[in-house]
């Protein structure tokens, strides 16, 4: 069982590894973080990988991973951020390592995005970038189908109300 | 409306787009009876390990613990700098490192930290006055609880900016290269058309004994200096009072003022301003200080869009 688990995560790590961690970046802002998430659902994987349910359940696995890891990393670096230094999360809440190459249009996108609460991000990311479905987004979020739904319509209204009021300032 | 969604789309593929894998860093999948924490990083941990081996070596050749060197902060060097008549040469990783990498590496970043082992490298300049303060900080008060922003890279060096040299107008980051043990972070602001400017690049160095401890506070060490740049006194030497500061400067009109600081006392000795400009033109100022033990030479210039633009910084001794 351990050389199958062996066989199987390596395979997944080699050609699922990058897309993780970009998922995870979108999640958490910082590429480091999102690589440390994404370790931990590979050695999460291998652990479990006897109670999957079956060898296709692995990606689904490791998205749900990624997406709890990430939930996590941001809850942490919250509570570092509570500290008694009162400009620290508008200090910090930079995003340091943003591209610096993005077009304005997509910078102001992901500040937006980067604001919504935690689950409207997610379903966000998953939808428009993971293009997964309403289902299946409910799956990887444990989460009903109906919430799926409200928070993807509050998260775009949050972001196209951003973006008319940002193309009204610039007139 | 399909617009939005077009736009939302776009956005987060831009940004991922950026990432390939020629940016991750090397790790290898898990496997059975493979501790998590040690196969993160692989190519890191091995290198440390080979060049522990040759710091090993070259002292216990070179048995003396004066040897010269003059490894500067700043750069992206191997955490572990290998001492003795060639500081430069960094070992491969061989193959008996590959086959058996170091669960422990010890790691040599302050004087305090290495058990009189191997020589430092770097001189702890902010917030840690010592490795005792650094590791009652670790296990006693955080990172969970009193000053949690000691694990936070962005966080310390931005507040070494502010709290520490008192740059208040310094007040975002604008890069930040975060690595297990050693992170590069940018400081800056923004200019009137909401650029962003870069002040000083700043080198951290966790404050720990072992490679690729996570839990340990991050420490400020030095600048990584490219247009304004604090060269004298040299990293890590000794100094008495007046000391003469000096670089290079890329600028028109910059004023250049040059402070000494130390964590020992609230005092700070101010030399300057100096008027300068060029194109990688010599500057110098000569400052008296009072201040013992670990020093922070800080030489700032600006007044064109604020009161301070670019800053570097220089860590030395008494």
């Amino acid at each position: 069982v351990a050389g199958s688990a062996d066989a199987a995560v390596e395979v997944l790590f080699r050609t699922q590894r990058l897309q993780l961690v970009r998922l995870a970046r979108l999640l958490v802002d910082d590429k480091e973080t999102a690589e440390d998430v994404v370790q931990d659902a590979f050695a999460g994987l291998h652990r479990r990988w006897a109670s999957l349910s079956s060898p296709e359940a692995a990606g689904a696995y490791l998205r749900t991973s990624v997406v709890n890891g990430s939930r996590s990393a941001l809850r942490r670096r919250r509570t570092v951020r509570t500290s008694t230094w009162p400009e620290h999360d508008a200090l910090v809440g930079e995003a340091a390592d943003q591209p610096s190459l993005l077009a304005a249009e997509h910078r102001e996108v992901l500040d937006v995005l980067r604001e919504l609460p935690g689950r409207q991000r997610e379903v966000i990311v998953l939808r428009y970038w993971g293009e997964l479905g309403e289902a299946e987004i409910a799956r990887t979020l444990g989460i009903s189908v109906g919430a799926v739904k409200s928070s993807a319509s509050r998260g775009r209204d949050a972001i196209a109300a951003r973006l008319r009021s940002s193309e009204r300032g610039e007139r | 409306m399909n617009d939005i969604d077009a736009r939302i789309r776009d956005a987060l593929r831009a940004a991922t787009d950026e990432i390939g894998e020629q940016d991750l860093r090397p790790a290898t999948p898990p496997t059975a009876g493979r501790d998590r924490r040690a196969i993160r990083w692989v190519a890191p941990m091995l290198a440390a390990a080979a060049v522990a081996a040759v710091v090993a070596t070259s002292v216990a050749l070179s048995g003396s613990p004066s040897a010269t060197h003059d490894v500067r902060p700043g750069g992206n060097s191997s955490p572990v700098i290998a001492p003795g008549p060639n500081p430069s040469v960094i070992a491969q990783p061989t193959a008996a490192s590959r086959r058996a990498p170091a669960p422990h590496i010890r790691a040599c970043f302050f004087a305090d930290a290495c058990g009189g082992v191997n020589r430092p490298s770097y001189e702890p300049l902010w917030p840690f006055r010592s490795y005792d303060e650094a590791v009652h900080w670790e296990r006693v008060d955080g990172p969970a609880g009193h000053s949690p922003w000691h694990s936070d890279a962005r966080a310390t060096a931005l507040f070494f900016t502010r709290n520490y040299l008192g740059f208040a107008d310094i007040g975002i980051v604008t890069s930040a290269q975060v690595g297990t043990d050693e992170a590069h972070i940018g400081v800056g602001y923004r200019d009137p058309s909401g650029t962003k400017r870069t002040s000083a690049v700043l080198h951290l160095v966790r404050y720990e004994t072992t490679v690729g401890d996570k839990a340990a506070g991050w420490e400020i060490a030095g600048s990584d200096d490219t247009s304004f740049s604090l060269e004298r006194p040299a990293y890590g030497s000794r100094v008495a009072s007046p000391t003469t500061a000096g670089g290079h400067i890329t600028g028109v009109d910059e004023n250049i003022a040059v402070a000494v600081r130390t964590l020992a006392s609230a005092h700070v000795d101010h030399a300057g301003p100096v008027p300068a400009g060029g194109t990688h033109s010599p500057w110098a100022v000569t400052v008296p200080f009072a201040g013992r033990g670990v020093l922070t030479i800080v030489a700032v210039t600006g007044g064109h869009l604020q009161q301070h633009e670019r800053f570097a910084i220089q860590g030395v001794h008494t």
